[in-house]
């Protein structure tokens, strides 16, 4: 470094520019049209938040899964997970059939019979069994992310593969809950055999 | 002010007149790369295509990148089965992996490497005070089987990672366990076998939950390899076989959701590895000239531990925070037997101990991310001397640099992300280094007596990269790039005090009056991304200025002309590359990649110090196309490839290279063509088989700068199998 002082001058100016400039280009982010998070993080459960928006746009559910023809499509997240902040801003301004979509924090106590979609995180995946048990016959779409959630019963899980996120389908799990899965997701996930 | 200053006055300039124009409300936002608002945008088959690094939990599609980055995982790994953790990044447009020998392999990328191109294992420092500034073996002292990816960022990145980063970074990382949810122990063994190198390499790990909110990992690999054979007429190439093992754990913790602690160990080892040009045993190929001395063998240790916390905090003051303490040592040995049997004997010893923290935040002013690293580097080194009959001679004050050593290096960095204005996204990066050598016991080799040195240095390193993604949601994605980027090396301990023989057969000995190297690139690029065509190009062009490169003194030490440190190199490297794929009928894909680039630097040619002329730089990559044809049929378990390697000769030599008669023969490394074919099946989701069929025409070829041929028709058999 021959001299210092027109590097850190030069760094200086550039930052202040920089800096100038923020607050400016801020203000028309937070401007009407513009995705009010749309500087938050985006995570592995960002892109998972997403594959789950899509599930519910490619699988059919039965009339009778709602309580009304203008009942909310419910998300139900099960256990503590990052998911549930990347839903809330992946739903932002989305409908599923035109219905609005509800997020809702299951705990064990909570009937998870009134969602559409039931996601089990990680950390709650011991509890799946008897989760499982309670959602026998329902029209309610499990999607998991742990190994051998769709061997346990579970219908969807997610899996990384080589840092891109996949997922796997239980066939078996999703007709017998009466639920309709359409080719396209099909043909993308791996299909996965429950154990008997 | 100099041109830097006045490039930053543009550049402040030129952002705050993007805010402005942001102001009068001529923009349309987006939301950033990689966000749920814009994920939502992408087709069921883009959204699988998006990367997630798990480590940070932050989305990066390398695709969004402002420069180019090439990347490798472990499948692709026991696909392609390469021979060694530097040959896992052959292929990536802009690489060469040069090799003095068969277990001394050497980077270079965009023209540079040793210590100008920084390797990192899970981003701490593998790159020490110790590095010399020609090739290199340390970086096969990576076992690839305890990485589950790599990274290549090329350019300069000295404002993320500090010095050293100038031709490019090269990353290792290691799989992260509790991402990868494990119901219970589940076993891998690995095993690969090579008939051009006679080689077998055994890998065998364990990986489990421990408890409900640990996992660990255990493995080991051990690798033996005989003599290299080349191609028809080169054949067996004698004293290049050597054996290698490794082993590594890793322990990590969720102490709470969002925090995590991790403890990771890591040891490898090289056996007597022989430079077999500098022996007799080296080739007289194409006019080659073989070594004189006897033997010239080197063994080589590496152990790194680190620890590391790292929290998800969204909503804190920082969304993620990342603390890191590592220790890592590396120890060497050499042994050179002179043609009339004198021994020299070189030991060198240097512990790094690393700290670093680095922490993220996104607000409605960017995406921020700042941090602070400090290394300290402990060094001892020693060299003795045995007379031909086995008696000791001599011992030296100093081995190949300064013992009794000590060098810092402290930096903090602060990069943003702007808000996006339009499809434009702006990335600004600042770096403060500092660093310090305090080398106790030099050798004065005039008076070869003892004396030391303390030196200081600082640097500041900016670099501003732009995107421009004219149309971020539609199935068919243009995104072009533009950067300046700063790169510095701090002199290190090799600089200050290195006393070794160069590859021109002269001898370095110790300059105390080298300052940092500066460096700036420049590159423009183009990336595409549809369903059947996907490219990425670029072209760059690094300005070198104040390079140290060895100039001549005029003295005759040891028998040899003296040549010293100074920071007297200016020049370039520009180049261009690409890598694209184009999906055909029938379950062909098209792969194609290239590389060309120039170089050139000040050097002294000769023992003159009033002779200094620009000439190309030493052991620049030749002009290189690599093509591939790869049938992977839908619901079958199985890949055929069929690849070739087209390889310009390289007649632009510097003066070091024309007098490098062991390694570059006579009017410069012949261009080639090679050959390869590969298979792969998967019949059972945990079961993979692969076979390569390298050099199908057993051609001898070398790559350019290396001590020995590559191999001649080779068949690689590996699998692995997991239970």
């Amino acid at each position: 470094m021959k001299t210092l002082h027109p590097r850190l001058l030069a760094t200086a100016v550039l930052w202040s520019g920089a800096l100038l400039a923020a607050p400016v280009t801020a203000r028309a982010a937070a401007s009407p049209g513009a995705p009010a998070a749309a500087s938050r993080p985006s995570t592995e459960y960002d892109v998972k938040a997403v594959f789950i928006l899509n599930f519910a746009r490619f699988v059919d559910w039965p009339d009778d899964a709602f309580a009304s023809a203008q009942a909310p499509f419910v998300i139900g997240i099960f256990g503590e997970s990052p998911i549930l902040a990347s839903l809330r801003v992946a739903i932002t301004d989305e409908t599923i059939r035109r219905r609005p979509i509800v997020l809702r924090a299951l705990t064990p106590a909570d009937d998870p019979r009134r969602c559409q979609i039931v996601f089990v995180s990680r950390a709650e995946r011991s509890q799946f069994p008897s989760l499982r048990s309670r959602l026998a016959g329902a029209p309610v779409l499990t999607i998991g992310e742990s190994e051998k959630f769709c061997e346990q019963g579970g219908m969807f899980n997610f899996v990384l593969d080589a840092r891109s996120v996949r997922f796997e389908i239980n066939r078996k799990a999703t007709t017998e809950a009466g639920l309709r899965v359409s080719a396209r997701l099909l043909q993308l996930a791996r299909l996965v055999n429950e154990k008997d | 002010m100099d041109r830097v200053a006045r490039l930053g006055v543009w550049l402040g300039r030129a952002v705050a007149a993007l805010g402005l124009l942001t102001a009068v409300g001529a923009a349309q936002i987006v939301p950033p790369p990689g966000s749920p608002q814009q994920l939502k945008q992408l087709s069921l088959e883009d959204l699988m295509g998006v990367k997630v690094v798990t480590a940070t939990q932050v989305a990066t599609d390398p695709f969004d990148l402002p420069y180019l980055v090439g990347t490798r995982s472990l499948a692709e790994y026991e696909r392609t089965l390469p021979r060694s953790f530097p040959m896992w990044l052959d292929g990536i447009p802009g690489v060469m992996i040069q090799k003095t020998a068969n277990g001394q392999m050497s980077p270079y990328i965009r023209g540079f490497t040793g210590f100008r191109t920084l390797l990192l294992v899970d981003g701490i420092r593998l790159n020490n005070s110790f590095f010399r500034e020609g090739p290199n073996q340390y970086a096969s002292t990576i076992d690839p089987l305890s990485a589950s990816r790599i990274e290549v960022v090329k350019g300069p990145a000295s404002v993320l990672y500090g010095s050293d980063s100038i031709g490019g970074t090269i990353n290792a990382i290691p799989a992260r366990l509790l991402d990868v949810a494990l119901p219970g122990w589940e076993r891998k063994v690995f095993a690969r076998a090579a008939t051009a190198e006679d080689s077998q390499l055994v890998h065998g790990e364990v990986s489990g939950p421990v408890g409900a909110h640990a996992a660990l990992r255990l493995a080991g690999t051990r690798k033996w390899l005989g003599d290299l054979r080349g191609g028809r007429d080169v054949g067996v190439q004698r004293g290049t076989g050597y054996d290698e093992s490794g082993y590594d754990g890793r322990l990590e913790y969720q102490l709470r959701p969002g925090l995590r602690l991790e403890l990771t160990h890591q040891h490898f080892d090289q056996f007597d590895v022989n430079r077999t040009h500098s022996t007799p045993n080296g080739t007289t190929w194409l006019g080659l000239l073989p070594g004189t001395d006897r033997q010239r063998t080197y063994s080589q240790q590496r152990t790194l531990t680190y620890t590391r916390l790292n929290a998800e905090t969204p909503g804190a003051i920082f969304d993620h925070l990342e603390f890191t303490l590592s220790r890592h040592a590396q120890n060497e040995q050499m042994l050179r037997v002179r043609s009339d049997g004198r021994r020299d004997t070189s030991l060198a010893g240097v512990d790094t101990y690393g700290a670093t923290c680095q922490a993220q935040r996104d607000s409605r002013f960017g995406r921020w991310v700042g941090g602070a690293t400090y290394y300290c580097d402990v060094v001892n080194t020693s060299a003795n001397h045995y007379l031909a009959s086995g008696a000791f001679d001599r011992a030296d004050i100093q081995g190949a640099v300064a013992d009794d050593s000590r060098y810092d290096l402290a930096g903090a960095f602060v990069q943003n992300q702007l808000p996006a204005w339009g499809p434009w996204h702006l990335t600004l990066r600042s770096r403060y280094d500092k660093a310090s050598a305090h080398a106790r016991r030099i050798l004065d080799p005039v008076t070869n007596l003892p004396t030391s040195f303390v030196g200081r240095w600082a640097s500041v390193v900016s670099s501003a990269r732009v995107t421009f993604a004219p149309a971020p949601t539609a199935p068919q994605r243009w995104l072009g790039f533009a950067g300046v980027s700063e790169g510095f090396r701090a002199p290190n301990l090799s600089d200050l005090s290195r006393l070794d023989t160069t590859g021109s057969g002269q001898i370095e000995t110790p300059s105390t009056n080298v300052k940092p190297e500066d460096y700036r690139i420049y590159e423009v690029g183009l990336k595409f991304r549809s369903s059947q065509v996907e490219f990425s190009t670029a072209v760059f062009h690094t300005m070198i200025d104040d390079m140290s490169i060895r100039e001549p003194t005029g003295r005759i030490v040891r028998g040899l002309a003296e040549v010293t440190k100074r920071n007297s190199g200016h020049g370039f490297v520009h180049g261009a590359e690409f890598e694209g794929r184009l999906s055909l009928p029938a379950d062909l894909l098209l792969r194609a990649a290239f590389t060309t680039m120039r170089g050139e630097v000040d050097v002294y040619p000769t023992n003159d110090v009033r002779l200094k002329i620009r000439e190309p730089l030493s052991r620049l990559m030749p002009t290189t196309t690599r093509l591939a044809l790869e049938w992977t049929p839908p619901r079958r378990q199985l890949s055929l490839k069929a690849g070739c390697t087209l390889a310009e000769r390289q007649n632009r030599l510097s003066a070091a290279d024309r007098l490098d008669r062991e390694r570059i023969p006579p009017g410069g490394t012949p261009g080639y063509t090679v050959w390869d074919l590969r298979a792969t099946w998967q019949p059972r989701p945990k079961l993979t088989l692969s076979a390569v069929l390298e050099n199908l025409t057993d051609r001898d070829y070398r790559i350019h700068g290396s001590g020995l041929n590559e191999p001649g028709r080779n068949l690689v058999l590996g699998g692995s199998f997991q239970f």
